[in-house]
Protein backbone atom coordinates (compact mmCIF):
# COMPACT_ATOMS: atom_id res chain seq x y z
CA UNK A 1 0.00 0.00 0.00
CA UNK A 2 0.93 3.49 -0.86
CA UNK A 3 2.26 5.92 1.71
CA UNK A 4 -1.29 8.29 2.05
CA UNK A 5 -0.57 12.08 2.68
CA UNK A 6 -4.10 13.18 2.51
CA UNK A 7 -5.85 10.64 4.40
CA UNK A 8 -4.73 7.96 7.15
CA UNK A 9 -6.23 4.30 7.29
CA UNK A 10 -5.85 2.48 9.97
CA UNK A 11 -7.44 -0.39 11.29
CA UNK A 12 -8.76 -0.86 15.10
CA UNK A 13 -9.72 -4.24 15.49
CA UNK A 14 -12.80 -5.35 13.71
CA UNK A 15 -12.59 -1.37 12.24
CA UNK A 16 -11.12 0.59 9.48
CA UNK A 17 -10.98 4.15 10.27
CA UNK A 18 -10.34 6.28 7.04
CA UNK A 19 -9.30 9.86 8.62
CA UNK A 20 -9.75 13.10 6.29
CA UNK A 21 -5.79 14.57 7.28
CA UNK A 22 -5.66 17.46 5.43
CA UNK A 23 -6.12 19.87 8.54
CA UNK A 24 -4.55 22.79 7.46
CA UNK A 25 -7.09 23.28 4.96
CA UNK A 26 -9.74 21.80 6.63
CA UNK A 27 -9.50 18.83 4.76
CA UNK A 28 -10.47 20.25 1.61
CA UNK A 29 -11.25 17.39 -1.05
CA UNK A 30 -8.62 17.40 -3.39
CA UNK A 31 -7.27 15.03 -6.28
CA UNK A 32 -4.71 12.97 -4.64
CA UNK A 33 -7.19 12.91 -1.02
CA UNK A 34 -9.65 11.27 -3.96
CA UNK A 35 -7.43 8.76 -5.28
CA UNK A 36 -6.42 8.03 -1.87
CA UNK A 37 -9.91 7.41 -0.96
CA UNK A 38 -10.38 5.29 -4.09
CA UNK A 39 -7.54 3.10 -2.61
CA UNK A 40 -8.15 3.14 0.85
CA UNK A 41 -11.79 1.73 0.56
CA UNK A 42 -11.03 -0.75 -1.97
CA UNK A 43 -8.80 -2.22 0.56
CA UNK A 44 -11.23 -2.03 2.93
CA UNK A 45 -13.82 -3.64 0.38
CA UNK A 46 -10.91 -6.52 -0.38
CA UNK A 47 -10.41 -7.06 3.44
CA UNK A 48 -12.49 -9.77 4.72
CA UNK A 49 -11.22 -9.05 8.35
CA UNK A 50 -12.15 -5.40 7.96
CA UNK A 51 -16.24 -5.87 9.19
CA UNK A 52 -17.12 -2.09 9.63
CA UNK A 53 -15.89 1.61 8.06
CA UNK A 54 -15.22 5.07 10.26
CA UNK A 55 -14.96 8.16 8.47
CA UNK A 56 -13.69 10.69 10.32
CA UNK A 57 -11.77 14.39 9.65
CA UNK A 58 -8.66 15.45 11.70
CA UNK A 59 -8.38 18.83 12.81
CA UNK A 60 -10.89 21.70 12.79
CA UNK A 61 -13.32 20.15 10.63
CA UNK A 62 -14.11 17.53 8.80
CA UNK A 63 -14.28 18.93 5.44
CA UNK A 64 -14.78 22.18 3.71
CA UNK A 65 -15.64 20.88 0.54
CA UNK A 66 -14.22 20.69 -2.59
CA UNK A 67 -10.53 21.66 -3.18
CA UNK A 68 -11.33 25.08 -5.90
CA UNK A 69 -8.07 25.54 -5.89
CA UNK A 70 -7.81 22.50 -8.43
CA UNK A 71 -10.52 22.90 -10.61
CA UNK A 72 -10.07 23.88 -14.17
CA UNK A 73 -6.88 21.66 -14.05
CA UNK A 74 -8.54 18.60 -15.36
CA UNK A 75 -7.03 18.25 -19.14
CA UNK A 76 -10.76 18.00 -20.93
CA UNK A 77 -14.24 17.59 -20.50
CA UNK A 78 -14.31 14.14 -21.96
CA UNK A 79 -11.07 12.82 -19.73
CA UNK A 80 -12.66 14.90 -16.50
CA UNK A 81 -15.79 12.46 -17.04
CA UNK A 82 -14.32 9.69 -17.81
CA UNK A 83 -12.55 9.68 -14.50
CA UNK A 84 -15.46 10.73 -12.79
CA UNK A 85 -16.96 7.07 -13.02
CA UNK A 86 -13.09 5.54 -12.94
CA UNK A 87 -12.53 6.92 -9.69
CA UNK A 88 -15.76 7.22 -7.73
CA UNK A 89 -15.28 7.27 -4.35
CA UNK A 90 -18.74 8.02 -3.61
CA UNK A 91 -20.39 5.21 -6.03
CA UNK A 92 -17.48 2.77 -4.07
CA UNK A 93 -18.62 3.72 -0.31
CA UNK A 94 -21.59 2.96 -1.40
CA UNK A 95 -21.02 -0.40 -2.53
CA UNK A 96 -19.47 -1.40 0.51
CA UNK A 97 -20.70 -4.74 2.19
CA UNK A 98 -19.85 -3.62 5.80
CA UNK A 99 -21.63 -0.96 7.78
CA UNK A 100 -20.06 2.04 7.28
CA UNK A 101 -20.16 5.54 9.80
CA UNK A 102 -19.43 9.04 9.50
CA UNK A 103 -18.84 10.89 12.16
CA UNK A 104 -18.69 14.60 11.29
CA UNK A 105 -17.40 17.66 13.54
CA UNK A 106 -17.00 21.18 12.52
CA UNK A 107 -17.63 22.17 8.81
CA UNK A 108 -18.70 19.83 7.06
CA UNK A 109 -19.85 21.54 3.33
CA UNK A 110 -20.16 19.92 -0.21
CA UNK A 111 -17.77 17.25 -0.91
CA UNK A 112 -18.09 16.56 2.67
CA UNK A 113 -21.77 16.16 2.79
CA UNK A 114 -21.85 14.12 -0.07
CA UNK A 115 -19.23 11.70 1.44
CA UNK A 116 -21.43 11.88 4.83
CA UNK A 117 -24.92 11.14 2.73
CA UNK A 118 -23.11 7.82 1.02
CA UNK A 119 -22.16 6.69 4.65
CA UNK A 120 -24.77 4.42 6.42
CA UNK A 121 -24.93 6.22 9.49
CA UNK A 122 -24.66 9.70 10.40
CA UNK A 123 -23.02 10.71 13.98
CA UNK A 124 -22.90 14.52 14.63
CA UNK A 125 -20.85 16.30 17.07
CA UNK A 126 -22.98 19.34 18.79
CA UNK A 127 -20.59 21.56 16.68
CA UNK A 128 -21.12 20.79 13.41
CA UNK A 129 -22.20 22.75 10.61
CA UNK A 130 -23.33 22.18 7.32
CA UNK A 131 -24.04 23.47 3.78
CA UNK A 132 -23.88 22.97 0.49
CA UNK A 133 -22.03 26.18 -1.44
CA UNK A 134 -21.80 24.87 -4.87
CA UNK A 135 -24.29 26.96 -6.96
CA UNK A 136 -23.21 30.05 -5.19
CA UNK A 137 -19.92 29.60 -7.13
CA UNK A 138 -21.86 28.50 -10.14
CA UNK A 139 -21.31 25.22 -9.66
CA UNK A 140 -23.45 22.16 -8.51
CA UNK A 141 -23.21 19.09 -6.18
CA UNK A 142 -21.58 15.99 -8.68
CA UNK A 143 -20.61 13.62 -5.90
CA UNK A 144 -24.45 12.53 -5.48
CA UNK A 145 -25.06 15.63 -4.22
CA UNK A 146 -28.68 15.96 -6.22
CA UNK A 147 -29.39 12.92 -6.00
CA UNK A 148 -29.24 11.27 -2.30
CA UNK A 149 -30.27 14.68 0.11
CA UNK A 150 -33.49 14.31 -1.60
CA UNK A 151 -34.05 10.55 -0.85
CA UNK A 152 -32.56 11.41 2.92
CA UNK A 153 -34.31 14.54 3.59
CA UNK A 154 -36.81 14.89 1.05
CA UNK A 155 -37.07 16.71 -2.24
CA UNK A 156 -38.23 20.27 -0.85
CA UNK A 157 -35.56 20.68 1.65
CA UNK A 158 -33.22 19.34 -0.45
CA UNK A 159 -34.00 22.03 -3.10
CA UNK A 160 -34.07 24.88 -0.63
CA UNK A 161 -30.47 23.53 1.08
CA UNK A 162 -29.02 23.28 -2.27
CA UNK A 163 -30.26 26.55 -3.99
CA UNK A 164 -29.89 29.00 -1.09
CA UNK A 165 -26.57 27.17 -0.22
CA UNK A 166 -27.28 28.24 3.57
CA UNK A 167 -25.34 27.06 6.80
CA UNK A 168 -27.32 24.77 8.84
CA UNK A 169 -26.75 23.31 12.05
CA UNK A 170 -26.19 19.68 13.79
CA UNK A 171 -29.78 19.83 15.20
CA UNK A 172 -31.36 20.73 11.88
CA UNK A 173 -29.24 18.19 10.12
CA UNK A 174 -30.80 15.84 12.57
CA UNK A 175 -34.35 16.83 12.31
CA UNK A 176 -34.16 16.92 8.92
CA UNK A 177 -32.57 13.08 8.56
CA UNK A 178 -29.07 13.89 7.28
CA UNK A 179 -27.69 13.35 10.90
CA UNK A 180 -29.19 10.14 12.80
CA UNK A 181 -27.39 11.51 16.79
CA UNK A 182 -25.73 14.51 17.89
CA UNK A 183 -23.02 13.88 20.62
CA UNK A 184 -21.06 16.09 22.48
CA UNK A 185 -18.03 17.06 20.54
CA UNK A 186 -15.33 15.54 23.15
CA UNK A 187 -17.29 12.61 22.67
CA UNK A 188 -17.47 12.08 19.22
CA UNK A 189 -15.02 9.31 18.69
CA UNK A 190 -15.70 7.13 21.59
CA UNK A 191 -19.37 7.57 20.85
CA UNK A 192 -19.11 6.76 17.08
CA UNK A 193 -16.51 3.68 17.78
CA UNK A 194 -19.13 2.13 20.55
CA UNK A 195 -22.05 2.49 17.67
CA UNK A 196 -20.26 0.63 15.07
CA UNK A 197 -18.88 -1.85 17.69
CA UNK A 198 -23.04 -2.50 18.45
CA UNK A 199 -23.89 -2.37 14.86
CA UNK A 200 -20.90 -5.16 14.02
CA UNK A 201 -22.69 -7.64 17.06
CA UNK A 202 -24.89 -8.82 14.14
CA UNK A 203 -23.53 -11.68 11.73
CA UNK A 204 -21.86 -10.02 8.97
CA UNK A 205 -24.10 -11.94 6.23
CA UNK A 206 -27.48 -10.18 7.39
CA UNK A 207 -25.53 -6.62 7.84
CA UNK A 208 -23.98 -6.77 4.06
CA UNK A 209 -27.77 -8.84 2.95
CA UNK A 210 -29.94 -5.91 4.60
CA UNK A 211 -27.58 -3.16 2.74
CA UNK A 212 -27.96 -5.00 -0.39
CA UNK A 213 -31.51 -4.66 0.58
CA UNK A 214 -32.38 -1.66 1.18
CA UNK A 215 -29.59 0.22 -1.67
CA UNK A 216 -30.24 -2.08 -4.71
CA UNK A 217 -34.22 -2.82 -4.20
CA UNK A 218 -35.19 1.11 -2.77
CA UNK A 219 -36.21 2.44 -6.68
CA UNK A 220 -38.27 -0.66 -7.93
CA UNK A 221 -41.63 -1.42 -8.02
CA UNK A 222 -42.85 -2.72 -4.49
CA UNK A 223 -43.66 -6.12 -6.35
CA UNK A 224 -40.54 -6.18 -7.80
CA UNK A 225 -38.71 -5.10 -4.29
CA UNK A 226 -40.67 -7.41 -2.11
CA UNK A 227 -39.62 -10.57 -4.54
CA UNK A 228 -35.94 -8.98 -4.25
CA UNK A 229 -36.16 -9.40 -0.46
CA UNK A 230 -37.20 -13.13 -0.86
CA UNK A 231 -34.78 -13.67 -3.05
CA UNK A 232 -31.81 -12.36 -0.80
CA UNK A 233 -33.37 -14.05 2.45
CA UNK A 234 -33.18 -16.96 0.44
CA UNK A 235 -29.60 -16.36 -0.52
CA UNK A 236 -28.90 -15.71 3.41
CA UNK A 237 -30.45 -19.18 4.42
CA UNK A 238 -33.06 -17.44 6.28
CA UNK A 239 -36.08 -19.13 4.29
CA UNK A 240 -39.51 -16.72 2.47
CA UNK A 241 -41.29 -14.57 4.31
CA UNK A 242 -44.03 -16.09 6.75
CA UNK A 243 -46.76 -17.43 5.62
CA UNK B 1 -56.15 37.89 -11.32
CA UNK B 2 -52.66 37.20 -11.83
CA UNK B 3 -50.13 39.21 -11.67
CA UNK B 4 -46.15 39.31 -12.09
CA UNK B 5 -43.73 42.18 -10.38
CA UNK B 6 -40.37 41.81 -11.17
CA UNK B 7 -38.27 43.23 -8.44
CA UNK B 8 -35.83 46.29 -8.60
CA UNK B 9 -33.11 44.71 -9.75
CA UNK B 10 -34.47 41.71 -12.38
CA UNK B 11 -33.01 39.23 -10.60
CA UNK B 12 -36.22 37.98 -8.66
CA UNK B 13 -40.21 38.60 -9.10
CA UNK B 14 -43.41 38.26 -7.41
CA UNK B 15 -46.03 36.21 -8.75
CA UNK B 16 -49.42 37.60 -7.08
CA UNK B 17 -52.13 34.69 -7.86
CA UNK B 18 -54.86 36.91 -6.18
CA UNK B 19 -53.95 40.36 -7.52
CA UNK B 20 -56.58 43.02 -7.64
CA UNK B 21 -55.48 43.93 -11.29
CA UNK B 22 -53.29 41.86 -13.81
CA UNK B 23 -53.80 39.03 -16.41
CA UNK B 24 -57.30 36.75 -16.24
CA UNK B 25 -55.40 34.00 -16.62
CA UNK B 26 -52.43 32.33 -15.37
CA UNK B 27 -50.32 31.44 -18.90
CA UNK B 28 -50.30 35.23 -20.06
CA UNK B 29 -49.00 36.41 -16.61
CA UNK B 30 -46.26 33.69 -16.78
CA UNK B 31 -45.10 34.84 -20.39
CA UNK B 32 -44.56 38.12 -19.37
CA UNK B 33 -41.50 36.63 -17.13
CA UNK B 34 -38.96 39.02 -18.26
CA UNK B 35 -35.29 37.60 -19.13
CA UNK B 36 -33.31 37.46 -16.27
CA UNK B 37 -35.07 36.72 -13.53
CA UNK B 38 -33.91 33.95 -11.88
CA UNK B 39 -36.46 33.04 -9.08
CA UNK B 40 -40.12 33.72 -8.33
CA UNK B 41 -41.64 34.02 -4.79
CA UNK B 42 -45.64 32.85 -5.62
CA UNK B 43 -47.98 34.69 -3.14
CA UNK B 44 -52.13 35.11 -2.94
CA UNK B 45 -52.69 31.08 -2.99
CA UNK B 46 -55.46 31.62 -0.11
CA UNK B 47 -58.39 33.07 -2.46
CA UNK B 48 -56.80 32.08 -5.25
CA UNK B 49 -59.06 31.44 -8.74
CA UNK B 50 -59.65 27.43 -9.05
CA UNK B 51 -58.83 27.36 -13.05
CA UNK B 52 -55.06 28.00 -12.90
CA UNK B 53 -52.80 24.61 -13.59
CA UNK B 54 -50.37 23.63 -10.86
CA UNK B 55 -48.38 22.20 -13.86
CA UNK B 56 -47.90 25.76 -15.49
CA UNK B 57 -46.20 26.99 -11.75
CA UNK B 58 -43.89 23.28 -11.72
CA UNK B 59 -43.32 24.30 -15.30
CA UNK B 60 -41.76 27.76 -14.75
CA UNK B 61 -37.97 28.00 -16.07
CA UNK B 62 -36.64 29.20 -12.71
CA UNK B 63 -37.45 28.31 -8.85
CA UNK B 64 -40.47 29.12 -7.42
CA UNK B 65 -40.73 29.59 -3.45
CA UNK B 66 -44.32 30.21 -2.51
CA UNK B 67 -45.25 31.89 0.46
CA UNK B 68 -48.64 30.59 1.62
CA UNK B 69 -50.25 33.35 3.93
CA UNK B 70 -54.10 32.31 5.33
CA UNK B 71 -55.93 29.04 4.90
CA UNK B 72 -54.49 27.30 1.69
CA UNK B 73 -57.09 24.72 0.61
CA UNK B 74 -57.83 22.30 -2.25
CA UNK B 75 -56.76 23.90 -5.07
CA UNK B 76 -54.91 26.68 -3.51
CA UNK B 77 -52.98 23.77 -1.57
CA UNK B 78 -52.21 22.08 -5.00
CA UNK B 79 -50.55 25.48 -6.31
CA UNK B 80 -48.13 25.50 -3.26
CA UNK B 81 -47.41 21.64 -3.73
CA UNK B 82 -46.68 22.33 -7.68
CA UNK B 83 -43.95 25.32 -6.23
CA UNK B 84 -40.44 23.76 -5.56
CA UNK B 85 -40.19 25.32 -1.79
CA UNK B 86 -42.42 26.50 0.26
CA UNK B 87 -42.72 28.96 3.19
CA UNK B 88 -45.71 29.01 5.32
CA UNK B 89 -46.85 32.36 7.49
CA UNK B 90 -47.06 31.51 10.74
CA UNK B 91 -50.45 31.52 11.13
CA UNK B 92 -50.85 29.42 7.89
CA UNK B 93 -52.16 26.52 7.23
CA UNK B 94 -52.79 24.14 3.63
CA UNK B 95 -55.25 21.28 3.89
CA UNK B 96 -56.92 18.92 0.46
CA UNK B 97 -60.58 18.77 1.81
CA UNK B 98 -61.90 17.37 -1.42
CA UNK B 99 -62.26 13.50 -0.35
CA UNK B 100 -64.10 14.72 2.39
CA UNK B 101 -66.82 16.27 -0.17
CA UNK B 102 -66.54 12.82 -2.55
CA UNK B 103 -64.31 14.37 -4.80
CA UNK B 104 -60.68 13.76 -5.71
CA UNK B 105 -57.83 16.50 -5.79
CA UNK B 106 -56.86 16.51 -9.62
CA UNK B 107 -54.57 19.07 -10.36
CA UNK B 108 -51.18 17.05 -8.62
CA UNK B 109 -52.49 17.03 -5.05
CA UNK B 110 -52.30 12.93 -4.88
CA UNK B 111 -48.72 12.75 -6.63
CA UNK B 112 -47.25 16.00 -5.09
CA UNK B 113 -48.30 15.42 -1.49
CA UNK B 114 -46.88 11.94 -1.27
CA UNK B 115 -43.28 12.52 -2.61
CA UNK B 116 -42.84 15.42 -0.67
CA UNK B 117 -44.15 13.97 2.83
CA UNK B 118 -44.07 10.35 2.27
CA UNK B 119 -47.19 7.91 1.82
CA UNK B 120 -48.44 7.66 5.57
CA UNK B 121 -48.69 11.24 6.27
CA UNK B 122 -50.26 11.95 2.71
CA UNK B 123 -53.05 9.21 3.63
CA UNK B 124 -54.09 10.79 6.43
CA UNK B 125 -54.18 14.55 4.96
CA UNK B 126 -55.77 13.06 2.05
CA UNK B 127 -58.40 10.96 4.19
CA UNK B 128 -59.23 12.91 6.75
CA UNK B 129 -58.74 16.73 5.28
CA UNK B 130 -57.07 17.75 8.48
CA UNK B 131 -55.40 21.18 7.92
CA UNK B 132 -51.75 21.27 8.88
CA UNK B 133 -50.36 24.30 10.66
CA UNK B 134 -47.06 25.98 9.84
CA UNK B 135 -45.52 24.17 12.62
CA UNK B 136 -46.64 20.75 11.44
CA UNK B 137 -46.26 21.59 7.82
CA UNK B 138 -42.58 22.24 8.66
CA UNK B 139 -41.53 19.28 10.30
CA UNK B 140 -42.88 17.10 8.12
CA UNK B 141 -40.65 18.61 5.02
CA UNK B 142 -43.52 19.89 3.39
CA UNK B 143 -42.74 23.40 4.25
CA UNK B 144 -39.19 24.20 4.27
CA UNK B 145 -39.40 27.20 6.54
CA UNK B 146 -41.98 29.35 8.76
CA UNK B 147 -41.71 33.20 7.79
CA UNK B 148 -42.66 36.48 6.25
CA UNK B 149 -42.97 37.92 2.82
CA UNK B 150 -40.05 39.28 3.44
CA UNK B 151 -38.38 35.73 4.26
CA UNK B 152 -39.48 34.44 1.29
CA UNK B 153 -38.15 37.38 -0.40
CA UNK B 154 -34.79 36.60 1.11
CA UNK B 155 -34.91 33.39 0.69
CA UNK B 156 -35.56 33.86 -3.29
CA UNK B 157 -32.86 36.43 -3.51
CA UNK B 158 -29.98 34.36 -1.73
CA UNK B 159 -31.24 31.61 -4.91
CA UNK B 160 -30.85 34.35 -7.60
CA UNK B 161 -27.63 34.85 -6.41
CA UNK B 162 -26.37 31.92 -7.50
CA UNK B 163 -25.23 30.94 -10.93
CA UNK B 164 -28.60 30.54 -13.46
CA UNK B 165 -27.00 27.63 -15.17
CA UNK B 166 -25.95 25.72 -11.98
CA UNK B 167 -29.38 26.43 -10.23
CA UNK B 168 -31.23 24.64 -13.54
CA UNK B 169 -29.02 22.07 -13.50
CA UNK B 170 -29.47 21.85 -10.03
CA UNK B 171 -32.92 21.70 -10.27
CA UNK B 172 -33.15 18.86 -12.90
CA UNK B 173 -31.37 16.77 -11.23
CA UNK B 174 -32.92 17.16 -8.05
CA UNK B 175 -36.23 16.89 -9.69
CA UNK B 176 -35.06 13.48 -11.39
CA UNK B 177 -34.22 12.10 -8.19
CA UNK B 178 -38.30 11.88 -7.08
CA UNK B 179 -38.52 9.68 -10.95
CA UNK B 180 -35.57 7.88 -11.72
CA UNK B 181 -33.51 4.99 -10.10
CA UNK B 182 -30.69 6.36 -8.17
CA UNK B 183 -28.05 4.96 -10.89
CA UNK B 184 -29.50 6.99 -13.23
CA UNK B 185 -29.68 9.85 -11.49
CA UNK B 186 -25.93 9.75 -10.70
CA UNK B 187 -25.16 9.90 -14.68
CA UNK B 188 -27.60 12.56 -15.21
CA UNK B 189 -25.78 14.81 -12.40
CA UNK B 190 -22.28 13.88 -13.40
CA UNK B 191 -23.39 14.62 -17.32
CA UNK B 192 -24.61 18.17 -16.08
CA UNK B 193 -21.48 19.05 -14.12
CA UNK B 194 -19.47 17.85 -17.11
CA UNK B 195 -21.69 20.31 -19.36
CA UNK B 196 -21.15 22.63 -16.92
CA UNK B 197 -17.93 22.75 -17.08
CA UNK B 198 -18.30 24.45 -20.54
CA UNK B 199 -20.03 27.46 -19.23
CA UNK B 200 -18.13 31.12 -18.41
CA UNK B 201 -20.64 31.16 -15.00
CA UNK B 202 -18.75 28.25 -13.43
CA UNK B 203 -14.97 29.86 -14.58
CA UNK B 204 -16.38 33.15 -13.11
CA UNK B 205 -17.69 31.43 -10.30
CA UNK B 206 -13.92 29.91 -9.65
CA UNK B 207 -12.38 32.85 -10.27
CA UNK B 208 -14.53 34.97 -7.77
CA UNK B 209 -13.31 31.69 -5.16
CA UNK B 210 -10.28 31.99 -5.74
CA UNK B 211 -10.04 36.80 -5.55
CA UNK B 212 -12.02 36.27 -2.63
CA UNK B 213 -15.08 38.52 -4.56
CA UNK B 214 -18.37 37.84 -5.41
CA UNK B 215 -18.82 36.49 -8.27
CA UNK B 216 -21.06 38.05 -11.40
CA UNK B 217 -22.96 35.62 -13.48
CA UNK B 218 -25.30 36.74 -16.71
CA UNK B 219 -26.25 32.39 -16.97
CA UNK B 220 -24.22 31.24 -20.20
Amino acid sequence: MSVFTTITYAKEGPMGVVRLARPQTVNAFSVRMRDELVEALTAVRDDSDVRALLLEGEGRGFCAGADLSEFGTAPSQAIARRVRFQRDVFGLMASLPVPTLAAVHGACLGSGVELVAACDVRLAADDASFGMPETGWGLIAAAGGTQLLPRLVGQGRALELLLTGRRFSAIEALSCGLAHRIVPRAALGGEARAWLTHIIEAPAPALATAKRAVNELADLPLAEALAGEERLARLLGVGGPLR
Amino acid sequence: MFALTPAKDGLTATLALNAPSGHRDLPSACEGLPEGVRAVVVTGFAGSPKDAPAALLAGLAVPTVAWVDGDARDHAAELALACDIRVLAPGASMALTQVRAGALPSDGGTQRLVRLVGRAHALRLLLTGDALGADEAAGLGLAQAIGTLADAGALVGRIAAGGPLATAYTREAVRAAGEVPLAEGLRLEADLAILLHTSADRAEGLAAFLERRSPHFEGR
